[in-house]
């Protein structure tokens, strides 16, 4: 197991936000993590980065510890794509990728860091936009240049914080379809998502979490109504399409 | 060799960085043999270079160059870069584009030591010929360390504030606004009880100006501004990853709150060491880096230095312009920068700024 998350609670204040978590992650698995707005997806990321601090339970990645990592190895074992970011100054498109390298580099990138970001750049098509401002590009393109960065961090494990939200149609396929990608050359990655049918046609497992507690976990049976309608409160149709099961929200319940 | 494109337009954009370097580099050079020249005692560039080339030991010209341009011109240059420098790292550290040594209280800490000094102390006094009153600051080093150590204050109250309440960008400025308002208050109620000559020694030290420093004053400025530099640059890359967020720093292995704290501590301690010598030098800290990242973008490992070099170019020319400009009056060249600084920096919001 790459991941494997023992019993973590995780409380903001004295509000609790994640009760009691199990979870685990195999190599090149992609594992989908849903559930209402709330329902502590984010957090659950952000404990898995040590970004915040649980109060109690343990997560160990390849069976070690994350208390024992220190900050470098933490970031070169995951890499975590936040859901937006805003930056006040300008940076270019190379420059954000190149950040990815910082838990490799001392105070200035070589050349074959530089060598690293230039083919990421290329594999992710961005050669066009490389060295114009994150500002002035789509918000499709910024989503890449988030994962594009991650990329670079050459971890074991991806992070993604809804890393479709805002995106359209053929970004929300192209981010995917690259998640999965990376999925089958061994990087497994933790997917928080919103949209239940991306969820069901990408994720290799899922869990489903209601109010920091895991309602239901494993494949994709997860999203069958008895679980969703009562974590959502809506009422769902399912139907199959092909060989996707297609999931149609009715009205709330 | 669709690999070479990229790397090629990377280096391209270095090599553009590099060359606004240069430029500028060129320009500082150009003004620092002008500023030698030019003042109430004329002297030819060859006067000059024979000087500099310690050809001529005893003339006047001599006296005047080594005693009282060199300095003069060197602590204008060191100041600048000093000031800029601290100033694009607070605006990266706290990811924000208002942060400088002005806007954290620092400059208006340093002015409530002076005033304290000046005031209580006894370290400034009046003398009136037929002709002209002139102030005397008659103990200038007990203004000096009454300054750093005002300015310490304020330093170490943000930064024991960012202890407690978590070293946020938030915390960190909106304690230096509060502050500087503290010590704004604190040198006018000191003025309100002090006498004409003690408040006309607090108001004439404010005026910042880099004439004051001599070549011990402007050894310890260097002492403090050189590994500064050096440390900012060695760090840049935290600072780049700083920008995009606290979390993405830390998801980056970068420590975010030793680094903000670190950088906070060393950018204030290099702007207070600076206004301790010379007073209060308004807007360079501030508008520098903005004029840099317009150039060359945000990437700090080249915008640390540049905002360095540049601001040790505005400084040397708005000096120079200052001793020039209305002749023989010497003007203290922080009013200068005050008046060329508001409107640049009111270009800048209006016109120049693509990135806030």
């Amino acid at each position: 197991m790459i991941i494997k998350i023992n019993d973590l609670s995780f409380s903001y204040n004295s509000h609790p936000v994640l009760q009691d978590i199990q979870l685990e992650v195999g190599k090149g698995e992609v594992l989908g993590v849903i559930g209402p707005n709330g329902s502590g997806k984010s957090t659950l990321l952000k404990c898995i980065d040590r970004i915040l601090k649980p109060k109690s339970g343990s997560i160990l990645l390849d069976g070690k510890e994350i208390n024992r990592f220190s900050m470098r190895e933490m970031a070169r074992f995951i890499g975590y794509v936040p859901q937006r970011e805003e930056s006040r100054f300008p940076v270019t498109v190379f420059d954000a990728i190149l950040m990815g390298r910082k838990p490799f580099l001392n105070w200035k990138p070589s050349s074959s860091d530089l060598e690293k970001v230039s083919q990421i750049v290329e594999s992710l098509k961005l050669e066009s936009i490389a060295m114009r401002e994150i500002g002035s590009i789509s918000g499709g393109e910024r989503q890449k240049v988030l994962i594009a960065r991650a990329i670079a961090q050459e971890p074991q494990v991806l992070l993604l914080d809804e890393p479709t939200s805002y995106l359209d149609l053929r970004h929300q396929l192209e981010v995917m379809d690259l998640v999965k990608h990376l999925a089958g050359e061994g990087t497994s990655s933790v997917v928080a998502i919103h949209d239940l049918n991306l969820a069901s046609r990408y994720c290799s497992s899922l869990v489903l979490l209601q109010e920091g507690k895991v309602f239901a976990a494993g494949g994709k049976e997860v999203l069958a109504p008895e679980n969703i309608e009562p974590v959502y409160r809506v009422k769902i149709q399912t139907c199959c399409e092909g060989k996707h099961t297609l999931i149609i929200p009715d009205k709330p319940l | 060799m669709e690999n070479r494109t990229v790397l090629e337009q990377y280096h391209k954009n270095i090599y553009l960085k590099l060359v606004f370097g240069a430029v500028v580099a060129a320009l500082l050079t150009a003004a620092i043999l002008y500023a030698i020249a030019v003042g109430s005692y004329r002297l030819t560039v060859a006067e000059v270079v024979n000087i500099l080339l310690m050809r001529d030991l005893d003339s006047t010209a001599h006296h005047v160059i080594w005693n009282i341009r060199l300095p003069r011109i060197l602590t204008a240059i060191i100041s600048g870069a000093g000031l800029s420098i601290a100033g694009a790292a607070m605006q990266s550290i706290l990811r924000n584009p208002l942060g400088s040594p002005f806007t954290l209280g620092i400059s208006s800490a340093a002015a409530f030591g002076a005033a304290v000094a000046l005031g209580f102390l006894g370290a400034g006094t009046m003398t009136s010929s037929a002709a002209e009153a002139s102030i005397i600051i008659n103990n200038p080093y007990l203004v000096t360390i009454c300054a750093f150590a005002s300015s310490l204050v304020a330093t170490a109250v943000i930064l024991i504030l960012a202890q407690l309440k978590g070293a946020t960008p938030e915390t960190m400025i909106l304690t230096g606004v509060a502050l500087g308002s503290l010590f704004t208050a604190g040198t006018t109620f000191i003025q309100y009880f002090s006498d004409q000559v003690r408040i006309a020694a607090i108001v004439f030290w404010t005026f910042g100006d880099v004439g004051k420093a001599g070549w011990n004053d402007l050894a310890v400025i260097s002492a403090v501004t050189f590994p500064a530099v050096v440390y900012f640059i060695i760090n840049s890359w935290n600072y780049n990853t700083l920008k995009a967020g606290d979390e993405t720093a830390k998801s980056l292995g970068v420590n975010v709150e030793r680094t903000r704290v670190i950088g906070m501590l060393l950018s204030s301690l290099l702007t207070a060491v600076i206004v301790s010598f010379i007073g209060i030098i308004g807007f360079v800290g501030l508008v520098i880096p903005h004029i840099v990242r317009r150039f060359i973008g945000g990437n700090e490992t080249y915008l640390l230095p540049l905002s360095a070099i540049t601001g040790g170019l505005l400084l040397l020319g708005a000096d120079t312009l200052a001793r020039t400009v209305i002749a023989p009056v010497v003007l203290p060249v922080g009013i200068l920068t005050s008046f060329m600084g508001a409107p640049l920096f009111i270009y800048l919001v209006v016109k120049g700024r693509g990135y806030w």
